[in-house]
């Protein structure tokens, strides 16, 4: 209801005043409260102009690079081993492939080793089992978020259009890779809600990125609103986990301290000649960011204090576990210090990504699973036994599903007609199983989601008005403003 | 830890917003609750027309019912106009007027009457059928009138360019631009800032020509010398410079949206190879002070201007650029939305799918557009020296497909196709001009580049370096052979041919090979020549038949040579000791085969049968040129057309400025109201066209102009400048503006002396911004290929960036103090200033620095502090055993550092470090 009036725009400059106090916006939140508010509170003025309450603080976003198999996670399809051989043609679901929601799929360009509707059906790679209170249906692959089955509320009925790996990219910023690039979800949230901690980036990024086939740094980039509101990406090494973090070898940490304090005062003397010009005393100002964060982001990632049964919990002396667990417990200690938005990606090969099951789907899907599933059960128990999951939502995600027919005899092909996704904490109910896809698991038939839907509910989560997420001159469109799902909202 | 919410999109939030929210909200639980009582409607019902109706109209109904197009009579553009057919508060509640019809087709299910149409946008949503209704049944409140939008005809940006000289008796001598802007300050009230100082000036025309700083030397000199006469003679000298084509080129490559290639590892997917040949162009055009519109030209059309020229056919990389490997429909559209946003300040894009919805260009035209494009490609032509495409060449646009069909995509849908009825080239009607196609017969090397001059040239070359070669290998090989003969190797099958003997068979036979060649290459030259420039038949008859003999020679030494290699290879590897069995038979295997084929393929050689084939040189392409982008071109060129010039100029005035006078520089339309300072664009639009479209004259009035030398200090404005016009329309002062990423790195290099302003040549890869000290153009820029460093401080996005928006934030402040450029340029000052032959002391250094960094002296405050720092870090680096390094043990073989072990050196260092970050060291007052 209320559009663009919270808004104005970043890039549009209309005048000096407008344009010194946007260079003292730039650092987001901070320049905000201290230059313009002084002490005030921003969160009274949060909640009451936002309209929606912020039930969350910050997200833990994990997006699984290639495309990961609803049939063999969430959405058990147990007629795919009824009919496994047999063409859909000859199931008596056949009206899959005369669906209107075929039309959806927009291609970029004809390849003709994927994106196919493959007919013949292929049967599951592994079983399921019910769990948690509501005998949520999850397979076999993931034996330890299973334990978390009653935090856990899957989205079995996702929908995209790119049945190529572009779909990456449109996951995060809502639009087909054609249309170009656009803010995404993190970059949205970092935009609207600002600061939680100084010292921090307020929206992180691990692990590989999407490659630049299917959308790159695009993927968590901010565009039109800035490259302040740009995913930074972090690495787990307290040596090296941001890039220019810190000095070339040689340089004396006293040494620096003194740079910085002459450049405060020499700042400060032009300052002073300069009492309107609003840049420097927030160039000052992001000097002294700057240098907290050099100092505290090292710290993010040194895990010495933590103990050895979360050390072990989240699987960081298991090879195979290890990666992954360390960037969950490094997503857990940035949303510990409040930063907003902390984005990990998994799966990539530098290419479509090895979620990308064309064949041997068991062996690697089990072996992914493996790679996460351990530190994923280890996240959300650890978020929760710290009162953290009621203000943090997690957030699985991955480009499309997979065919129900087969590729390559033992392999799926891209699905972007339905698939799932799930969500936990933040506000969402648990143990539930929302939407549906039909028999096959072919088509999101009840309760269809787009993917900007998953966006919107996040914002809502946060208490923003996603639909207040406008700037002028640059129109959005209904859809990429999503709808919040609300019946899952607890 | 505190916690904060603060949310930054509140930054604007008034009280009055909140106000307004508060009765939305009320307004919202009305709504729901369908209970609107008359009390409450009147106070909520105020504010619905602004915050609800007026959007709604604006997006689902004016691109029909407005100035546009009045459909059915009916226009929702202004609040009387609603009214007008709206009737009354009576009328409206007894059901029978318009609006009613209003709310009925907003809901219905009849795809005939619905309201916005199928291909019109999305339905109107509950809340706002509901809100409509509402407003509606409370008489339409809101205010008494609008100003009724003006229709095309009468928008300011569609009119011709009146050039209204600014006659001033009083100074003949005072630049037109500062007689129109102050006539303007005097009407409203505010009155102009004071100049800035010499210092400034220097520093800001220096940079904003050459995106460099000015030297201390420069500084010094200028500071003792301001007057008039110097400054006429910098802004010469300084447009004169190589620096200034760099600079500016960097300006108009984001406008033109300049990008290098991209793709997935090797795989070219967009943009081309070797497209820096457009950069280049770009860069000398601007020094040559080609003019503008002859640019535009070349960019649409050089292939058509001058087909034979390879320097003009550079400037097509601006449509080459366009190119997508996956899908050429994202091509086109690239290339026609950019056309449009960049010369001529139109949204033709938003004609992709549906009508325009605020300016009158409808579906088809956009198809029109494109049509004009549809024949093109692209193809890599030959550089004069370089054979090998993959190597170096010119990425090029050329007609292939003059017949391709242009088809309206039925709502902008690519599936849905309207094929029979294809659309024609066109352009938009209601402007001034005509689309004048006249097809263009193209030279022999436009249509067949394999008789060019220079890849006749280029493949001569090759032919002679090849024979050179192979007969410095049978030099070679004979010198083995005595060398083998003298040292009497004992064989054990003295009948069987030594090593050395084969090779020098095999090297002898490359060297006929190589003759073979090269005759069949001139044989099939000649005929190529005959059939291409259609002389007599018989010419062209026994040309042909004497490629075909050569051709036929040639294959047959091939397959002796083939043969022979194939003995060669496996007689040499059954003499090699055997290291590894299991390789060593594998090969053998390979090469009995490879023997085996060739020995097939010289028994499989057909006799020789006289006949006229031959295999031809290179691809046919076709003999004539469209013409239709030529005529683009030049509908886009003429001086007639209302939005070329004034589009370019405001280009130019922004990046001078740093406020354009139009504020959506690439959206002229209706959308665009009509600009404070329109006569002033108007006067530069129409100096351009008369001068010409010369670019330096435009740029030398600007920047000898009083407005621009005005102060940038807000301290100094009269309190009413700011009451009457705080938005500076009225350019009462200067802004002080950021520099530009390139600007950023280059002034690093620049002022520790390592900049090397080297023109011209291929992209650098850009991981090595930070230890090649070119300057920052020249790097690679492309999707996923642009140096961090640059993005950091907002380098342009090579998709697309017609105005590049400042970010402050923390990272560049990482870059600058942590960066190993900027500690190596730090170091690189420290050094120079404590060399022996011209080492200065503590504050002639810091005074240099000031100069050097700032652009001016420091006041004695900044002195003192800088000695004292000097001092203290001096102290504080000379016992580094009690300084803690950033690493995790203590480690004093820095890279950077490491060669500068002097405490002395190490604090200047530092100092210039400092200097370097400094707020005014990224800012132009």
């Amino acid at each position: 209801m209320m559009r663009n009036s919270l808004i104005t725009n970043a890039g549009c400059r209309q005048g000096i005043l407008r344009r010194q106090l946007f260079s003292s916006l730039g650092l987001g939140g901070v320049a905000l409260t201290s230059m313009l508010q002084g002490e005030l509170s921003g969160q009274d003025l949060a909640h009451s102009l936002l309209g929606v309450p912020a039930k969350a603080k910050s997200v833990i976003w994990m997006f699984m690079i290639g495309g990961a198999s609803h049939l063999e996670s969430f959405d058990h399809k147990p007629l795919l081993n009824r009919y496994a051989g047999k063409t859909i043609e000859e199931t008596p679901y056949s009206y899959v492939l005369k669906s209107p929601f075929l039309e959806n799929e927009r291609v970029v360009a004809f390849d003709p080793n994927n994106g196919f509707i493959r007919t013949e059906i292929f049967p599951l790679q592994t079983s399921f089992r019910k769990y948690g209170e509501n005998g949520l249906e999850i397979s076999d692959w993931w034996p330890h978020l299973a334990q978390c089955a009653n935090d856990l509320c899957v989205v079995k009925s996702m929908w995209t259009e790119d049945s190529n790996h572009g779909a990456q990219l449109q996951f995060h910023t809502g639009r087909h890779r054609v249309d170009g690039f656009f803010p995404t979800i993190g970059a949205w949230v970092n935009y609207g809600l600002g600061s939680l901690n100084d010292n921090l980036p307020q929206f992180v990024v691990m692990g590989t990125p999407v490659a630049d086939c299917c959308g790159g740094m695009e993927a968590h980039r901010a565009n039109y609103l800035g490259p302040q509101f740009d995913g930074v990406p972090l690495k787990v090494d307290p040596q090296d986990p941001l890039p220019y973090a810190k000095p070339p070898e040689g340089v004396y940490q006293e040494q620096q301290q003194a740079e910085f304090a002459l450049l405060r005062e020499l700042n400060g003397i032009t300052a002073l000649a300069f009492p309107n010009d609003e840049t420097v005393k927030a160039r000052m100002k992001a000097y002294e960011l700057a240098y907290r964060m050099q100092m505290a982001v090292p710290e993010v990632v040194n895990f010495q204090d933590e103990s050895q049964q979360a050390v072990d919990a989240y699987g960081l002396s298991n090879p195979e576990t290890k990666t992954f667990g360390e960037q969950l417990l490094t997503a857990r200690r940035l949303v510990e210090r409040g930063v907003r938005f902390v984005q990990i990606y998994h799966g990539s090969n530098g290419g479509a990504g090895r979620w990308d099951a064309h064949s041997g789907l068991k062996n690697g899907h089990s072996k992914l699973c493996r790679e996460i599933d351990q530190p994923i059960g280890a996240l959300l128990k650890d978020l929760k036994q710290r009162g953290l999951l009621d203000e943090t939502l997690v957030v699985w995600a991955t480009e499309f599903g997979r065919t129900p027919g087969s590729q390559h005899a033992d392999g799926r092909d891209h699905h972007p007609y339905g698939f799932s996704i799930w969500m936990a904490g933040g506000g969402i109910r648990g143990g539930i199983a929302h939407g549906a896809t039909d028999e096959l698991g072919f088509h999101a038939v009840e309760k269809r989601h787009y993917v900007t839907d998953v966006h919107a509910t996040v914002l809502h989560q946060l208490g923003i008005n996603h639909r207040a997420l406008e700037l002028p001159g640059r129109k959005r469109l209904e859809r990429d403003f999503g709808e919040p799902m609300t019946e899952i909202i607890a | 830890m505190t916690v904060r919410i603060v949310p930054s999109i509140l930054r604007f939030f008034s009280a009055r917003e909140k106000l307004l929210q508060v009765q939305i909200v009320c307004f919202g639980a009305l709504v729901f609750a369908c209970a609107v009582t008359s009390n409450c409607a009147e106070v909520i019902t105020d504010n619905i027309y602004e915050q609800e109706v007026r959007p709604l109209f604006k997006e689902k109904c004016i691109s029909c019912h407005g100035a546009n197009k009045a459909e059915g009579g009916l226009r929702l553009d202004a609040i009387q106009l609603v009214r007008g057919v709206g009737g009354s508060k009576e009328e409206v509640q007894n059901g029978n007027t318009v609006v009613i019809e209003i709310l009925e087709r907003v809901v219905t299910d009849d795809l005939e009457l619905k309201m916005p149409p199928a291909d019109g946008g999305s339905s109107l949503t509950d809340n706002q059928v509901q809100a409509l209704r509402v407003w509606f049944e409370a008489g339409m409140p809101g205010p008494d009138h609008e100003e009724i939008p003006k229709g095309p005809a009468e928008h300011w940006a569609y009119q011709a360019i009146v050039r209204e000289f600014p006659a001033n008796q009083e100074s003949e001598t005072a630049n037109p631009i500062d007689i129109v802007v102050r006539r303007h300050q005097e009407a409203v009230g505010v009155s102009p800032l004071p100049a800035t100082d010499s210092a400034t000036w220097l520093r800001r025309v220096t940079f904003d020509v050459t995106g460099l700083p000015p030297t201390p030397e420069q500084l010094r000199q200028f500071c003792a010398n301001d007057t008039h006469q110097s400054r006429r003679e910098l802004v010469d000298q300084l447009l004169a410079s190589s620096t200034y084509g760099q600079r500016w080129a960097r300006h108009w490559m984001d406008i033109w949206r300049y990008s290098d290639w991209d793709g997935y590892k090797e795989e070219l997917r967009g943009s081309q190879r070797h497209i820096w040949h457009w950069r280049d162009w770009i860069v000398e055009s601007l020094n040559e002070n080609k003019p503008y519109g002859r640019m535009v030209e070349e960019m649409l059309a050089g292939d058509e201007l001058a087909p034979d020229d390879p320097d003009t056919l550079r400037a097509t990389g601006f449509l080459a650029r366009n190119f997508h490997k996956s899908n050429r429909n994202i091509w086109l559209d690239a290339t026609v939305e950019h056309t449009g946003k960049a010369f001529f300040g139109l949204t033709l894009n938003c004609a992709r799918c549906h009508d325009h919805k605020y300016d009158p260009i409808a579906q088809p035209v956009y198809y029109q557009l494109r049509s004009v494009f549809e024949p093109h490609q692209i193809r890599t032509d030959q550089i004069h020296g370089i054979s090998n495409i993959s190597q170096d060449g010119i990425p090029r646009a050329y007609d292939a497909r003059p017949d391709e069909p242009t088809y309206v995509y039925r709502g902008g849908n690519e599936k849905h196709p309207v094929t029979d009825s294809p659309v024609q080239p066109g352009i938009i009607s209601w402007l001034p001009g005509t689309l004048e196609i006249q097809p263009i017969e193209l030279p022999l090397g436009g249509y067949y580049p394999a008789l060019s001059d220079t890849v006749h040239g280029n493949q001569l070359h090759d032919k002679r370096s090849a024979i050179q070669v192979a007969a410095g290998h049978v030099q070679s090989a004979a010198q083995s052979l005595i060398d083998e003969q003298n040292s009497r190797v004992t064989r054990l099958d003295p009948t069987s041919e030594t090593l050395a003997q084969s090779l020098y068979r095999q090297a002898n036979l490359e060297l006929e090979f190589a003759l073979a060649d090269q005759s069949a290459y001139q044989a099939r030259f000649e005929a190529d020549s005959a059939r291409m420039t259609g002389h007599c038949y018989e010419e062209y008859y026994a040309a042909a038949q004497l490629a075909a003999v050569r051709e036929y020679e040639l294959s047959q030494i091939r397959v002796e040579l083939d043969l022979l290699r194939a003995q060669v290879a496996l007689a040499s590897a059954q003499a090699e000791p055997v290291k590894d069995a299991k390789k060593q038979s594998q090969k053998l295997e390979d090469l009995h085969k490879q023997l085996s084929d060739a020995r097939q393929a010289k028994a499989g050689l057909p006799a020789f049968v006289a006949s006229t084939k031959y295999t031809s040189l290179g691809v046919e392409y076709p003999h004539f040129s469209t013409g239709r982008r030529l005529a683009l071109a030049k509908w886009i060129t003429s001086p007639g057309n209302p939005l070329t010039a004034r589009v370019a100029v405001n280009h130019m005035w922004m990046r001078h400025f740093d406020q354009p006078l139009v504020e959506n520089v690439f959206d002229f339309g209706m959308n665009c109201p009509k600009p404070v300072q329109l006569e002033l664009l108007d006067w530069l639009a129409a100096e351009f066209l008369r001068t010409g479209w010369d670019m330096k004259h435009l740029h030398r009035l600007i920047l000898l102009s009083d407005t621009y030398a005005q102060s940038s200090d807000l301290a100094l404005a009269p309190p009413e400048n700011l009451r009457i016009d705080k938005h500076n329309q009225f350019l009462w002062m200067n802004q002080v503006r950021r520099l530009d990423a390139e600007e950023v790195r280059d002034s690093l290099l620049a002022v520790g002396g390592k900049l090397d302003c080297t023109s011209s040549g291929p992209d650098i890869d850009y991981e090595l911004g930070e230890t090649v000290y070119r300057r920052s153009l020249y790097f690679r820029h492309a999707y996923e290929k642009q140096m961090s460093m640059l993005v950091l401080f907002d380098a342009a996005s090579p998709n697309e960036c017609y105005r590049r928006s400042p970010s402050l934030i923390p990272q560049q402040a990482l870059v600058l103090s942590n960066s190993v450029l900027a500690r190596d340029m730090a170091n690189s000052i420290a050094l120079a200033s404590v060399r022996l032959e011209n080492s200065v002391n503590d504050a002639d250094f810091v005074t240099q620095l000031f100069e050097s960094t700032l652009g001016r002296l420091p006041i004695s405050q900044e002195m003192n502090q800088c000695l004292e720092f000097l001092g203290v870090q001096g102290d504080l680096l000379s016992d580094t055993d009690q300084l803690h390094s950033f690493g995790n043990e203590k480690s004093h073989a820095g890279s950077s550092n490491a060669k500068n072990r002097n405490p002395q050196a190490q604090a200047r260092a530092s100092l210039a470090l400092v200097l370097m970050n400094h707020n005014d060291f990224l800012s132009l007052r």
